[in-house]
């Protein structure tokens, strides 16, 4: 858990000062973002960086004990099953909450210190709480691979197959123009843009629909209600292939199906964890 | 009112085909030491796992305490302490904590919890080391950790499997007299054991077990007296055909004449045969010069059973 906290201050650091650092050397102008703060508040840095927190927190947090042995003083003393995973499952949120704070007092720091004064800081609750709800998607999933298969190898390989999958699965989808099936998976999500499909035009102002997302679309929601965000896909028909509208959003609606996509998998990822480990049978 | 603390009816526990428990029915009358014997494999640890809901019965019914225990009961372990065989805590907390955190999870209060660990650290033989990390305790040092957790919440039962391995022949010895104090204060205690010696010094009554059933229970008298090898054997200043018939006579199992020693093979005769047997040397003319019984032993009869019953 230290070294993925340091891997993510890492992160943000690289985030904050390498553009600064590029302008410095190529003279160029630097560009202060107003918005470093919340944009990287809502996402935590990325969903790489909200990715290790949930599997540092989730992979051993059932299969530990059995691997430790530690299971069995645990399971014989006068609380339920029920009530062990609840507990872990809210120490685990508490961990996260933590980590976050830290690191998002780290992110505000380095915001202002190098991209001077920042915008919308008033919104930095709702993103933070949607990075948190974003890396307990992540966290569910880590905590299944632990409960059912009682491994922390399984749970790490399982969690970052799923994660490196989907990345994967992602790109051939939205290179195949279908890019409509990743609104309902965890992770990225497709890219969204607003301004229409016709001539891309809007690509500059594009938006990842994705759970990872959730933050920063809650905040776009709150600041932008009327923004539409539509997904285009290619059309490989006679000719040459051509932009096409598949979908188009209100931004409440896409950040209210994140929140939805991701809430659904959490509660599935949890239940089956809490199924497998009140079913647990500890036979050593 | 019933006499058992714990009273299973026909408990069976399946691995797939392979039965490892099978029909037991186990009864262990309250505030007694009641030993749990059997080989490697007999299922006792398996019995043990379902009697503290690690493990869930197959089919059969568990009353704890004149309570149904099988399955994940809460309220019946907040009237027991367990003690695992070779037991594992987190090794990052002290011994102190350790308690602390378990007592917790027993709803002490905090004022109670802070007078009894330090009596229990004392109990258990560990006074001054209860703020070392367990990480840093020797084996015997984390059974006796093990024991005073299985006792933080002054259970009306205590389950120990296997208590004294890890143990040196002093911690042995401690954990026999400890477990006996525990006992004289109402305190029922399921105890199993490889140590036939240990389970004959402290324990009223016995269950032995083999291939998942019972092959014997009740008093420590009644399971030894079931060796079918028990003889006595007398040695006389001379030996004559005379008292070997008279020996005979008696209609025991068996006679043997080797040297200047008769045999008289006794098998399951409970009777005390002794008088008849020295009267019936010194009626045919016979001197005795020595006579013991042999093989009425725990240890004689547990063979025995064993073998019987495989």
């Amino acid at each position: 858990m230290v070294g993925v906290l340091i891997l993510a201050f890492l992160i943000v650091t690289l985030l904050a000062v390498v553009p600064w650092l590029i302008a410095e050397y190529t003279n160029a102008p630097f560009d202060k973002d107003p918005l470093f703060v919340i944009d990287n508040v809502s996402t935590m840095a990325g969903g790489f960086t909200m990715f290790l927190f949930a599997v540092a927190v989730g992979m051993n947090m059932v299969s530990g004990e059995f691997e430790s042995q530690t299971i069995i003083p645990l399971l014989t003393k006068p609380i339920s099953r029920n009530l062990v995973i609840l507990a872990k499952i809210t120490a685990g949120l508490i961990t996260v909450v933590a980590a976050y704070i830290f690191l998002a007092g780290y992110i505000i720091i380095a915001g202002f210190l190098i991209y001077g004064p920042q915008e919308l800081l008033h919104l930095l609750p709702l993103g933070f709480s949607g990075a948190v709800v974003a890396t307990f998607v992540w966290l569910s999933l880590a905590v299944f691979f632990s409960s059912v298969f009682k491994s922390s190898n399984i749970a790490v390989m399982g969690s970052l197959g799923t994660f490196i999958g989907l990345i994967m699965v992602g790109t051939v989808l939205a290179s195949f123009g279908q890019p409509l099936i990743l609104l309902y998976t965890p992770g990225d999500g497709a890219i969204g843009i607003s301004g229409g499909c016709d001539s891309l035009s809007g690509m500059g102002s594009g938006i990842r629909t994705g759970t990872n997302e959730l933050g920063r679309l809650l905040v776009e929601w709150v600041q932008e209600p009327d923004r539409i965000i539509d997904i285009c896909g290619m059309s490989f028909g006679n000719g040459p292939p051509s932009a096409i509208q598949l979908s188009s959003d209100s931004i409440s609606t896409v950040a209210l199906r994140s929140l939805a996509v991701g809430l659904t998998y959490m509660i599935t990822f949890f239940a089956i964890g809490w199924f497998a480990f009140r079913r647990a049978q500890i036979t050593d | 009112m019933s006499d058992y603390a714990i009273d299973t009816i026909d408990l069976i526990k399946k691995y797939g085909s392979r039965v490892a428990v099978n029909q037991l029915n186990l009864k262990v009358k309250v505030g007694e030491i009641h030993g749990f014997l059997g080989p490697n494999g007999a299922g006792k640890s398996t019995t043990i796992k379902m009697l503290v809901g690690l493990l869930k019965p197959t089919s059969g019914s568990i009353k704890i305490l004149e309570q149904d225990a099988a399955g994940d009961k809460p309220h019946i372990r907040q009237r027991m302490g367990y003690l695992s065989e070779l037991p594992s805590y987190p090794q990052h907390l002290s011994g102190n904590e350790l308690l602390d955190v378990y007592g917790r999870m027993y709803g002490m209060s905090k004022k109670s919890r802070k007078q009894r660990i330090p009596e229990l650290i004392e109990e258990v033989g560990l006074e001054g080391r209860g703020k070392d990390r367990i990480g840093g305790y020797s084996k015997g040092m984390q059974q006796r950790i093990g024991l005073a957790q299985a006792m933080i919440n002054d259970p009306e039962m205590l389950i120990l499997d296997e208590p004294s391995i890890g143990l040196d022949p002093v911690g042995m010895v401690e954990m026999r007299k400890l477990v006996k104090g525990i006992a004289k204060s109402g305190t029922t205690i399921f105890f199993s054991s490889h140590l036939l010696s240990e389970v004959t010094q402290i324990c009223d009554s016995i269950t032995i077990m083999n291939k998942g059933i019972t092959v014997a229970s009740g008093s420590l008298n009644e399971v030894s007296a079931l060796s079918k090898n028990r003889r006595i054997v007398v040695e006389v200043d001379k030996v004559s055909n005379k008292t070997l018939q008279s020996l005979q006579n008696l209609k025991l199992a068996k006679v043997e004449m080797k040297g200047k020693t008769y045999t008289i093979h006794l098998d399951q005769n409970k009777k005390d045969v002794r008088s008849i047997v020295s009267q019936a040397i010194t009626n045919s003319g016979g001197v005795i010069v020595e006579m013991h019984e042999e093989g009425k032993g725990l240890e004689d009869a547990f063979l025995d059973l064993l073998e019987m019953k495989s």
